[in-house]
């Protein structure tokens, strides 16, 4: 196995739990969108919190709905 | 190819800045250094909090998905949204080209079926380095940097319209 060499080789044994990093991935999206939309920032990490929260579920209920759709509904329809 | 090409993304800054008049200079700092478009205007705490986000993402996608994470010759559409990252970007892809795809650098360089040039006929041959990255984190590290982009952009239209606003209050003042 090459020894893992940090920005230049892709980081190893993610593989599994690739979709973690969709945490700080939106943590930054959020960060940057309400920089730029909060006309105040005083309770700018609230915002920021709020809206990780707000993608996160919202994907994850994207997710189940798509789960459901494909291995529940469209298994039981008539096949002609 | 045009809308491929390093040019275009150059050509799209420069018209972008000629289209907000008076905050084009805000426009072209938020490029050149993500956060610096808002500095310049003067609110400093938005623009540590956009440097650190965009280039987290930058920098973060590069950590995880490796230096192929940014390849305009592969990846070319994902690079029309990474460019707006700014020059580190550029830099990133001029990185890749120079270690990853000439020999004797880092890894080595194995070789790859590629697709056929004409239909049915013998396949070219490429060559490959051992770094490459093929699996899902590679992906993930592409959707970082190109998403960093994406919110540069929409940060560098801030910085401008910001700059623009202070130009004409300080002008109706005067």
């Amino acid at each position: 196995m090459i020894a893992w060499i940090p920005f230049i080789s892709p980081m190893p044994q993610l593989g599994a739990l690739w979709w973690l990093l969709a945490l700080p991935l939106v943590v930054a999206v959020s960060m940057t969108w309400k920089a730029v939309r909060l006309s105040s920032l005083e309770r700018y990490w609230a915002a920021v919190a709020v809206m990780t929260i707000q993608v996160l579920v919202g994907t994850a209920a994207l997710g189940i709905g798509l789960l459901i759709l494909v291995r529940g509904i469209l298994p039981l329809l008539p096949v002609e | 190819m045009l809308l491929l090409s390093k040019s275009f993304i150059l050509i799209a800054v420069g018209l972008g800045a000629a289209l907000l008049g008076r905050g084009w200079l805000a426009f072209v700092l938020a490029w050149a250094l993500p956060g610096l478009g808002h500095w310049w205007v003067g609110e400093r705490r938005r623009a540590l909090l956009i440097g650190a986000s965009v280039l987290g993402l930058f920098f973060g996608g590069l950590l995880v998905g490796g230096l192929d994470a940014v390849d305009q010759t592969e990846d070319g559409p994902w690079f029309l949204a990474q460019a707006w990252n700014g020059p580190v970007a550029f830099i990133a892809d001029f990185a890749n080209e120079q270690l990853l795809k000439r020999p004797g650098r880092f890894g080595e360089l194995l070789p790859s079926p590629g697709p056929a040039t004409t239909p049915g006929g013998p396949p070219i041959e490429l060559r490959v380095n051992s770094l490459k990255g093929v699996g899902v984190v590679n992906d993930v590290g592409t959707l970082y940097i190109a998403l960093g982009g994406l919110m540069n952009l929409v940060a560098m239209l801030d910085a401008g319209a910001r700059a623009r606003r202070r130009a004409e209050v300080e002008e109706d003042g005067a």
